[in-house]
């Protein structure tokens, strides 16, 4: 075993002065296993979705603890959270995976102010904010405040109410968890604003909160994130030793250059980074 | 290990391509779009590879197949997110 990963991260007289895992035959045997490996979760997730599939934890509950925290620290009223908006929240989250569309206009014109009217909300303020692809309540929330227009909308003086809708669906042939938040007030002036102070939650409401039944054992985004990050950082290390190895000894080899490589797959680690986190809009 | 100093425009290249391509697709919210530009990106740097070796004189087949292969790889890895963790 020893003299295996030797021969498969070192380069010596025995591989040709080349790490094992940089040859050819096996890159070609560790593509063809990766592909492989992804055919395999997504058959898993689709025939065992309890074993495999898209985890989270967020609640209403949750996310209006978040903004009212973040609100607060801002010298700002907390917002209640009003059924009327979570109603209107909840259709927009219908309409989206019903029209297979992940924007604040449906394909057919519809803007989020359609849904809040049809709620019975008469609102002088309305906005909305989206995310998909979150695992938790905190993701979601600091998204949207790392973004200046989603958190002009979390931190406007206009609103009084807001309501959440978290739904998991397919958008746009992607297995999510989409969540929509409406944001409101019914009156110009913000004199009934709340002014109190978030009452803590307790550790067992919180378990309460983020308990969700439907999740599965195992995320698959997670796996697969976790998979391909593992994959990269090995070829990133066995190139680096391949190379120091090499620049040591003065060995001459005609091959590509490591440096290529090594800058290369640490691109696909920032890009694993980049694609693996949920969208806003 | 090529000598950075000397090869520096040619670092600097890459570098802005993988620039070019981190920033397309931070600021994308459509994952087909996300795939096309990475397989963009990955297409440029077997490109630049083998530009990068036949400018130095040192082009083989055999570096020609590896530079698609390390390509090859780098692709499979995002496709085993967007199968399966996306289930796209």
């Amino acid at each position: 075993m020893r003299k295996f990963l030797h021969d498969l991260f070192f380069p010596h007289e025995h591989n040709n002065f080349r790490a094992r895992l940089l040859h050819h035959r096996t890159l070609f045997i560790s593509i063809t296993l990766v592909l492989f490996t992804g055919f395999f979760i997504s058959t898993v997730r689709t025939n065992f979705p309890k074993v495999l599939g898209v985890s989270y934890d967020i609640t209403s509950s949750q996310l209006l603890y978040l903004t009212n925290i973040k609100r607060q620290e801002n010298g700002l009223s907390t917002l209640g959270l009003n059924d009327k908006l979570g109603l209107a929240a909840s259709s927009k989250a219908k309409d989206m995976f019903a029209h297979n569309y992940w924007a604040h206009n449906s394909p057919v014109g519809l803007t989020p102010w359609v849904f809040i009217k049809d709620s019975g909300y008469t609102y002088v303020y309305a906005g909305e904010n989206l995310a998909r692809g979150f695992s938790t309540s905190d993701e979601v929330v600091k998204a949207w405040m790392a973004s200046p227009d989603h958190r002009e909308n979390m931190l406007s003086k206009n609103y009084s109410d807001v309501g959440f809708a978290v739904a998991k669906g397919k958008l746009l042939g992607e297995e999510t968890v989409l969540i929509v938040e409406m944001l409101g007030s019914t009156s110009f002036t913000q004199e009934n604003a709340k002014v109190a102070t978030i009452p803590p939650v307790s550790t067992e409401q919180s378990m309460v909160l983020s308990k969700n039944e439907s999740n599965p054992i195992i995320s698959s985004v997670n796996l697969s994130k976790n998979l391909a990050l593992i994959i990269t950082v090995i070829f990133i290390t066995v190139l680096f030793l391949d190379a120091i190895v090499i620049e040591r000894r003065k060995i001459t080899r005609f091959v590509g250059h490591n440096l290529d490589h090594i800058f290369f797959f640490i691109a696909i680690l920032s890009i694993i980074f980049i694609i693996a986190r949920g969208l806003i809009a | 290990m090529p000598n950075l100093k000397k090869h520096f425009w040619y670092y600097l290249s890459l570098l802005s391509i993988f620039g070019v391509s981190f920033t397309t697709l931070y600021f994308s919210q459509d994952r087909f779009f996300q795939l096309t530009v990475l397989t963009i990106t990955v297409f440029f740097y077997i490109i630049w590879g083998v530009l990068h070796h036949h400018l130095h004189h040192d082009l083989s087949a055999k570096i020609v197949v590896e530079y698609v292969l390390m390509g090859a790889l780098g692709e499979a890895l995002i496709f085993l997110i967007f199968k399966g963790g996306f289930g796209l």
